[in-house]
C-alpha cells in the first residue's frame, strides 16, 4: 500500500482499503490482515481509523521482526 | 442533484394533493409539453411528494443500525454498490447526514438516508433496498426508524418518488405518508452530472480518483508505481529498489495476474496502490 506524498492527505489510502475490503469479502474473505513496519505511524493511524485492530501472535504467518500485524473482520456482524 | 424540498418550493407544487395515493399519472403527460421550455443541457424532473406524519410500527427479521450511534466498523467494507467509495465512508461517518440500513450478518439490506442538506424545517427521505430482499418491508422499517430519529428535531419529514417507481409508492402506502402533490423540477440532464455525487459530498470531479485494478499487460505499471513507491519510502515494504528494480518484465506481470493490485489514478495519473 503507497500513496504518491503529492496526492496524500485526501482520503485515497482509505479509499483503496474499502476497495481492497470490498473484493475481498465479494471473493468470500473473512477478514483482512496485514502486517506494517512499527515505526510508521501514519501508516497504523489509517489502518486505525479503517476499522484495523492490532492482532499480536503469529496465527496468520509469521511476522517480520519490526512489524506490527492489523486484522479487520469483513464479516458485517460479530459471531 | 435534486433540489431540496423547501418550504418554498412546496408552495410551487404544481397541483395539490388530497393526501390519497394518485391514481393516475396523467398529470406527467403534461410534462411532454412543458419540455419544450427546457433549456438545453436541463431537464424536467417530476416527483411525487409525501409528508411522513404517522409512520406505523414495522417488525423484520433482521437488525437495524442508525447514524446518531455507533455502527459496525464492519459496515465500511459493505458498500452495497451505487456508492462511490469516498461516499460510502462519509455516509458511514455522517458526513452527508442521518442515515438507517436495515442489516443482516452479511450485509446491508436497505438503506435509509438524507439525500438532500438537512434543512432547519424539512429533512427528505431517500430509500434503497438491495432488489433481492425487496417487499418485506426493509424499506419501510428503514425510513420508519429514520422518522423516529428526525421526528424530535420538529422537522418536516418529506418522501419523494419518480411516478415510475412503483415498489417505492407502495413503501409510501406502508409509511401511511399523506400525497401532498407533484413536484416539478429543472435539473441538470444527467449526463452532465458527475455520476450519482451526494451534494454533501466533498468529492470534486476533477480530483476524485478513480481506483482500476490492474490486470494482463499491466505488468509494466505496477512495475513502475511499485518502484516509485520503494524508492520514496525504502523501509516500509518487504523488499528494495535495488532488489526490484533488476526483476524482469515476465516477473511483474505474473505478479499482476496472481495478486489483486488495485491503483489510484487522479487526472490520469498513478497516484495509489493497494
Amino acid at each position: 500500500m503507497w500513496v504518491d506524498p503529492a496526492a496524500r492527505r485526501r482520503r485515497i489510502a482509505a479509499q483503496l482499503v474499502e476497495t481492497v475490503a470490498t473484493w475481498a469479502r465479494q471473493s468470500g474473505a473473512s477478514a483482512l490482515v496485514l502486517d506494517v513496519v512499527e515505526d510508521n505511524a501514519p501508516a497504523i493511524a489509517l489502518y486505525d481509523r479503517a476499522g484495523f485492530v492490532r492482532f499480536d501472535g503469529d496465527a496468520m504467518g509469521k511476522r517480520a521482526p519490526g512489524e506490527l500485524r492489523f486484522v479487520r473482520a469483513l464479516a458485517m456482524m460479530p459471531e | 442533484m435534486r433540489h431540496r424540498l423547501s418550504d418554498l418550493e412546496l408552495l410551487a407544487l404544481r397541483d395539490e394533493g388530497d393526501g390519497r395515493e394518485p391514481l393516475d399519472h396523467g398529470v406527467v403527460a403534461a410534462s411532454d409539453s412543458l419540455t419544450d421550455l427546457v433549456p438545453r443541457h436541463r431537464e424536467l424532473v417530476v416527483s411525487l411528494v409525501y409528508l411522513i406524519e404517522t409512520p406505523p410500527s414495522v417488525t423484520i427479521d433482521a437488525a437495524i443500525v442508525r447514524s446518531e450511534v455507533p455502527h459496525p466498523e464492519r459496515l465500511r467494507s459493505c458498500n452495497p454498490g451505487g456508492w462511490h467509495p469516498r461516499e460510502w465512508i462519509e455516509l458511514l461517518d455522517g458526513s452527508l447526514g442521518p442515515w438507517t440500513m436495515v442489516v443482516d450478518d452479511r450485509r446491508v439490506l436497505s438503506i435509509c438516508h438524507t439525500p438532500c442538506p438537512l434543512t432547519a424545517r424539512a429533512a427528505e427521505a431517500g430509500v434503497w433496498t438491495a432488489p433481492d430482499v425487496r417487499g418485506r418491508g426493509y424499506a419501510t422499517a428503514a425510513t420508519v426508524e429514520w422518522a423516529a430519529m428526525l421526528r424530535p428535531s420538529g422537522r418536516q419529514l418529506f418522501y419523494a418518488t419518480r411516478p415510475d417507481n412503483h415498489s417505492s409508492q407502495r413503501v409510501a402506502q406502508r409509511l401511511n405518508a399523506r400525497w401532498l402533490g407533484w413536484a416539478w423540477e429543472v435539473a441538470a440532464a444527467a449526463a452532465k452530472r458527475a455520476g450519482n455525487v451526494h451534494p454533501l459530498s466533498r468529492a470534486r470531479e476533477d480530483d476524485e480518483p478513480l481506483i482500476e485494478r490492474l490486470g494482463r499487460g499491466d505488468g509494466a505499471r505496477w512495475r513502475s508505481i511499485r518502484l516509485r513507491a520503494l524508492e520514496e519510502a525504502p523501509h516500509a515494504f518487504g523488499t528494495t529498489f535495488a532488489e526490484a528494480s533488476t526483476w524482469p518484465p515476465e516477473r511483474w506481470e505474473a505478479q499482476v495476474l496472481e495478486f489483486a493490485t488495485f491503483i489510484a489514478v487522479v487526472e490520469g495519473r498513478d497516484v495509489g496502490v493497494a
